[in-house]
Formats: structure tokens, C-alpha cells, sequence
């Protein structure tokens, strides 16, 4: 896929956010429910998003590639609440066990939004990811998330986000630390100036000893224009720059096309993807080339009429000469 | 009898014909003579003519190679981004014709498509 590079990711010192639970990740086949847009209040038409997902439509298009054996089962309990067990067996990252659970509450703040959301997932040996989400009502949201790893914190994240008639503002706070000192805080800011052009900025401040000078700060400007049927969504700061084109071709083909560019890490992304849907033959593809000539693709199909859905993805890196294979395969919904 | 003084020339019998050349008499292999025939071109038509050919057979081998791997990239390229949307395509196809048929044979051929 192509490289995400979150502030938070960027530094070494720290890790990534939860990644999503298996229970909720999964193809365009699998959209979690908050995520389809069935009903946009009145008042919230013209707001732009959140920033984290400013370039969203681009980046989903990206298949992200697995190796290896993956088997998943999701059950639902009850009408909120929603568990998966996947099993992984791979020789390259190590094999084992998850339990992940959902629970999304019945009360609704608005039409769309739940009052609250609970996603965790953990395994035998006590590694938890949990996130919740609370909804205060249609406006604000806050999100709270956090990892253990061998008993203990590896990364707590809180934040808040408002999001008024043409424009978002968030705030976050990662891995806080009073006693030391440490943190990361993000303030981030996003504006629709017409209902086609949106801009933000993102401005991210972390204290850690281990900086020289104890702090350091980023600051990044971003955009994103909307055409017809394409979008194009860029950003540039001090920790790099990056741009991002995403086209509907017809209603089976999307395309996207993205650079990224970090001068943490020093390297630039180039990659190309498309995604093939044909919902009536229940069948759905996500192809990429990077720029390190790595081709990988991502099948999945369900099987009806059962409720079962295989997965298959291919991973080829030219230079390397070096092939993965992965296979899932889901059953449930 | 006359007797040979210096300068006097001996023929042989076996000038039968009037060509005879002393200096075919030479010891010469086959081999000798032809190599010699190189003498026949100047030295740098000669260079030119070598480095050409050099040129020219490393310039194959190096397109063979490109070739090969030009082509590995593009097939295996399209075999992991290409050919499944394809081959999904197409079994969708035939199992519409099919659906199409199997409608058209128990209603009749003059049903509308729904």
C-alpha cells in the first residue's frame, strides 16, 4: 500500500496507533456500518471530513498486502454486539490467536451516530488493542484508544473532534506523560472553503527527552479539491510533502495515484492502484505498482450461499525476486 | 656439351604452360594463404569491421536479456493485477448467457431481459 505517514508514525521513539480490530477491517465487501453514507444531517453537509481522512479515498484504493493463512469467524451476538476469532498461520510474521469484539451501543445521538462505540482485540498472551468511541451528540466525537504489549502501555491516545457546519477542528493527545514529562499533542484544523476546495493545517508538538531540545514541533498545510469524478488531495510541511489522485473511471473501475514524499525517513513513494468491484458476480479486486517494483493484488470473493468470503493476495517484489502468497478466508458477515 | 654459368636459367619439365611463377613454388599452407588475404584491407577497416561485429553480437545478447526480463516483468505483473478480474469477468458472462437461456427455454423467446 502506499506509505501512510501519520505524525505519530514518523517517529521512532513511539508507536503507531491500534491498528483497527480485525472485526472491523476488511475489503470494500466488508464496510463497517458508520462508514456508508446513508444519511448526512442537514447541517453537517458541507463539512469537510475529519483530517484523517482527507485523503481517504485515494488511500483505500491501496490494497494492503498479507502472507500466509488467515481464517477469520465473525459472530454476531446480539444486535450491537459483534465478535470475531481469526487465526493467522504465516512463516513470516509470527502465527497465532485473536479475539476481537464489537460493541456498538443501541441509544443514537443522531441518525448515524451511535452514543458510543467499544472495539478491542486481544490475544492469549494479554496484548490488547482497545478504542473506544463516544459520540457527545452530532457535532462532537471523542475517541479514546490505547495498546498493551507485555503488560504494559505501549500507546494511549485521546481525542476530540467538533466538526461544525464547514469545518473540523481536532485535537490529540498521544502517550501523555506528566511524570516524565513526554507526549505528543496534534491540533488539527480543516476549512471548506467551497463546497469543492477544503484546506487544513496541522500543527503537532512532542516532548521527549531523547530529542535534542527537548521538543520538537511540525507543522503541515494540506488541501484537497474535489471535481466530478475525481479528487485531488495533496499536503506539504516540515515533515514532507505528498499528493494524491483518486478518478472513478466507470461505476466497476477506480483508480489512484499518490506520491509521498518524508524527509524524516528520507525516501519518496510513488504508487499506482486501481479497484475492480462487480457486486452481482460478489467479486472485488485491489491492485498496486510501487516504485520499489513491488506488484501486489488483493482478490476477494464471496461464496454464496454461504456466508463465506476467500481472500487471495499476491505480493511480487522484482528487485528482490521475492513472492508472498497469502490466503484468507472469513466466514460470517 | 655448353656448361651453366651464373645468371643462366634452368626450366624445369614441368613448365608445361608458359605461366609458371617461381614464387608459387613457396612452402605455404592453406591456412597461411587465406590469413594472408587480410592484408588486402587496410588496418583500420579492419578495427572497424572487428568492433563492429563485437558491437553487434553483444548488442543481441543484451536485447535477448532485456527481452527476457521485460517480458517476465509484464506477464507476472499482469497474472497478479490483470488476469483475475478478467478470467471473474468472463465467468460472469457465461453465467448470464446461461441464466439467459435457461429463461428463454422455459418462457418462451420473447421475454424481456429483466
Amino acid at each position: 500500500m502506499g506509505m501512510n505517514i501519520s505524525r505519530c508514525e514518523a517517529d521512532p521513539t513511539i508507536l503507531p496507533p491500534p491498528p483497527p480490530p480485525p472485526g472491523q477491517g476488511g475489503g470494500s465487501l466488508n464496510e463497517p456500518p458508520q462508514q456508508q453514507e446513508t444519511y448526512v444531517s442537514e447541517k453537517l453537509k458541507n463539512n469537510p471530513g475529519s483530517y484523517e481522512e482527507l485523503h481517504k479515498k485515494c488511500k483505500e484504493l491501496f490494497p494492503l498486502p498479507f502472507e500466509g493463512a488467515k481464517v477469520m469467524i465473525n459472530k454476531s451476538l446480539n444486535q450491537g454486539f459483534h465478535i470475531s476469532h481469526s487465526i493467522t498461520m504465516s512463516s513470516i510474521t509470527p502465527s497465532g490467536y485473536r479475539f476481537g469484539s464489537t460493541y456498538i451501543s443501541a441509544g443514537m445521538v443522531s441518525p448515524q451516530d451511535p452514543a458510543f462505540v467499544l472495539i478491542a482485540d486481544i490475544d492469549p498472551s494479554a496484548n490488547l488493542n482497545a478504542q473506544g468511541i463516544v459520540n457527545y451528540n452530532e457535532n462532537l466525537r471523542f475517541k479514546y484508544a490505547s495498546q498493551i504489549m507485555n503488560s504494559k502501555f505501549a500507546s494511549t491516545q485521546l481525542t476530540a473532534d467538533y466538526r461544525g457546519r464547514e469545518w473540523t477542528a481536532t485535537g490529540t493527545i498521544v502517550n501523555p506523560n506528566i511524570f516524565n514529562n513526554t507526549g505528543i499533542g496534534v491540533v488539527q484544523f480543516l476549512q471548506a472553503i467551497t463546497p469543492k476546495i477544503t484546506v487544513g493545517a496541522e500543527i503537532m508538538l512532542q516532548k521527549s527527552p531523547q530529542i535534542p531540545g527537548g521538543r520538537t514541533t511540525m507543522l503541515s498545510l494540506c488541501g484537497r479539491y474535489t471535481g466530478d469524478e475525481s479528487v485531488w488531495s495533496g499536503f506539504a510541511g516540515t515533515g514532507g510533502l505528498g499528493l494524491c489522485y483518486y478518478r472513478r473511471l466507470n461505476e466497476e473501475i477506480q483508480i489512484g495515484f499518490e506520491i509521498e514524499n518524508s524527509i524524516v525517513q528520507q525516501q519518496t513513494n510513488v504508487a499506482l492502484g486501481y479497484q475492480f468491484d462487480l457486486p452481482k458476480a460478489n467479486f472485488s479486486m485491489k491492485a498496486m505498482v510501487d516504485n520499489n517494483w513491488t506488484v501486489t493484488g488483493v482478490l476477494e470473493k464471496r461464496l454464496l450461499p454461504m456466508p463465506f468470503m476467500l481472500s487471495l493476495c499476491g505480493s511480487l517484489n522484482h528487485v528482490k525476486s521475492q513472492f508472498r502468497l497469502g490466503c484468507g478466508f472469513t466466514v460470517g458477515v | 656439351m655448353f656448361g651453366l654459368e651464373g645468371g643462366d636459367v634452368v626450366l624445369s619439365s614441368s613448365s608445361r604452360d608458359g605461366d609458371y611463377l617461381p614464387e608459387d613454388d613457396d612452402d605455404e599452407t592453406t591456412l597461411e594463404r587465406i590469413t594472408a588475404l587480410s592484408e588486402m584491407f587496410p588496418e583500420s577497416v579492419r578495427k572497424g569491421t572487428a568492433k563492429t561485429i563485437e558491437f553487434m553480437v553483444k548488442g543481441v545478447k543484451k536485447a535477448y536479456s532485456w527481452g527476457r526480463t521485460g517480458t517476465w516483468f509484464f506477464f507476472s505483473t499482469a497474472i497478479i493485477t490483470i488476469a483475475p478480474v478478467l478470467l471473474e469477468v468472463e465467468k460472469y458472462q457465461m453465467e448470464e448467457m446461461q441464466k439467459m437461456q435457461q429463461r428463454q427455454m422455459l418462457l418462451g423467446p420473447n421475454v424481456a431481459r429483466s
